[in-house]
């Protein structure tokens, strides 16, 4: 079964998760934030948001689709496109 | 080639304190770190309830999260005491830690429990990878306390990884002693740990091994005592800095110990009895090591957990190789068995004991087992006692056996 949400909430879900795993704050958090270049996060990083993020969506992430991702709007939107 | 070897910093986390001056007072007052906890209330099988924590453990705050993020329990313990061991040595922050001079040699009897708990539940029972992230692995590969401890402070020599159960600290002291002493390295971190946990308790539970005074914390274990019934599991961390003499002098370092012998071998005869001919041997690899003869030695700490078995074996062939006249005394009533890190920490409360001149007894040893060696046991109250040379003994499952020897340092 899909989760619907929208995508405020889907931003919600993915800045509790940098909050609480990465020990980021709500000032540093934004759309146009960059994973590494602003957040900071490596590779270690990226593994362990994907697995919190599957928790909490029921999606899977490929290795592809880890690539493709460089800020928190493209993990929205990732996130988003695949619950639509 | 063998080069001089001296102790210059150390430290410890342990039940009883995380400090000298905390430890030694209860070394004195005879205060143990033995509690009832409830860490494992909710499984009935147990036999023991008792354990013997460290108490307000908090890693320090100025650890980065990418440094801190692969550290379990038992790598938290271990990084700490060598912080604190650095800091004691005044190499802390200093460009000689990344200079490819400086090693660390470092063990525990597994990785971190809760991480491998993470494996179990998902992929053992659960039959999926969803739920496993990048860091449960890294807390608990079999060298995660030496790897961390090693990235933490940026060191670029050698890691020696002594996962030998209750000999990870004693091996780690003593294969750092010889990486300084062969000229592999000039200085090297070496120490152990674990951290305490239901899957390391149950380990001896199961065999039997464990005391079940469990209304009675203040009276056990009684290490050599005719009356123990087991050992009490424990955690902790402890690290000692090794560093070679000409190299200690030229920086103006503190020099606590000069560390003089290392004898490490295995029984190879069983897994978890231990044999009294391969204890005696590792003792007198020690002290040929050291080329000294065993008159030479003013004080034994003995592993002694307060087992039916190990005692009696360890105390026999001590008393095969000494005689009836030495010192001795284990500091297991105080601190229970803390396993990977009862090596290392016993070795730092021994340098710190032989410095001031006294040794603390067995805690709760009152009358000894006929079946033990007749040696010079210290019991009730603590012996002054000012010794040249010390020796640290600890035996491991596996027919591990180690003993440290240091002198006093002029």
């Amino acid at each position: 079964m899909k989760l619907k949400a929208s995508r405020e909430t889907i931003y919600q879900w993915v800045s509790d998760i940098l909050k609480r795993e990465f020990e980021l704050t709500d000032a540093e958090l934004s759309l146009s934030a960059h994973l590494i270049d602003d957040l900071d996060l490596d590779s270690i990083d990226a593994i362990d948001l994907s697995v919190r993020l599957e928790e909490k969506t029921g999606l899977s992430f490929k290795e592809e689709d880890l690539k493709s991702i460089r800020t928190l709007q493209d993990v929205v939107d990732f996130i988003d496109a695949r619950l639509a | 080639m063998s080069r001089r070897v001296v102790v210059t910093g150390m430290a410890g986390i342990s039940p009883i304190g995380q400090d000298w001056k905390t430890v030694s007072d209860c070394l004195r007052a005879g205060r143990s770190g033995i509690r009832r906890v409830d860490l494992w209330d909710d499984v009935p099988d147990f036999s023991t309830r008792l354990g013997s924590p460290v108490q307000d453990f908090q890693p320090p705050e100025h650890w980065p999260r990418k440094k801190r993020r692969a550290m379990g329990r038992v790598s938290l313990l271990s990084a700490s005491a060598a912080e604190k061991a650095l800091d004691d040595a005044g190499l802390l922050g200093d460009p000689l830690l990344s200079s490819g001079r400086v090693g660390v040699s470092f063990g525990s009897s597994s990785g971190s429990p809760p991480a491998m708990g993470v494996y179990a539940e998902k992929l053992f029972q659960g039959r999926t990878l969803r739920g496993i992230g990048a860091n449960e692995y890294l807390q608990i590969m079999s060298h995660t306390c030496a790897a961390n401890i090693a990235n933490l402070f940026e060191l670029r020599g050698r890691i020696v990884s002594t996962c030998t159960a209750c000999t990870s600290g004693s091996q780690g002291i003593g294969f750092a002693y010889e990486m300084v002493a062969s000229g592999h390295q000039d200085v090297m971190l070496g120490g152990g740990a674990d951290e305490l946990h239901p899957m390391v308790v149950a380990v001896f539970d199961i065999l039997f091994s464990t005391s079940t005074r469990n209304d009675e914390p203040e009276s056990t274990p009684r290490p050599f005592d005719a009356d123990r019934d087991g050992l009490v599991v424990g955690e902790g961390a402890g690290c000692l800095v090794l560093e070679e003499l000409e190299h200690a002098r030229r920086r103006g370092a503190h020099i606590y110990a000069e560390m003089i012998g290392f004898g490490t071998n295995s029984d190879g005869q069983h897994m978890t009895n231990p044999d009294p001919a391969g204890m005696q041997a590792v003792l007198r690899l020690a002290l040929a090591d050291a080329r000294l003869d065993p008159s030479e030695v003013d004080y034994v700490n003995a592993h002694g957990t307060a087992t039916e078995v190990g005692d009696v074996a360890e105390s026999q062939a001590t008393h095969r190789v000494f005689g009836g006249g030495v010192p001795l005394s284990s500091l297991k009533g105080h601190l229970g068995h803390t396993l990977g890190a009862c090596g290392a920490l016993e070795a730092w409360m021994t340098l710190g004991m032989l410095r001031e001149g006294w040794f603390a007894p067995t805690l709760h040893l009152e009358t000894v087992d006929a079946r033990c060696g007749p040696l010079d046991y210290i019991m009730g109250e603590p012996r002054e006692l000012r010794a040249d040379v010390v020796m640290s003994n600890n035996f491991a499952f596996g027919g591990v056996n180690t003993s440290l020897l240091f002198r006093r340092f002029v």
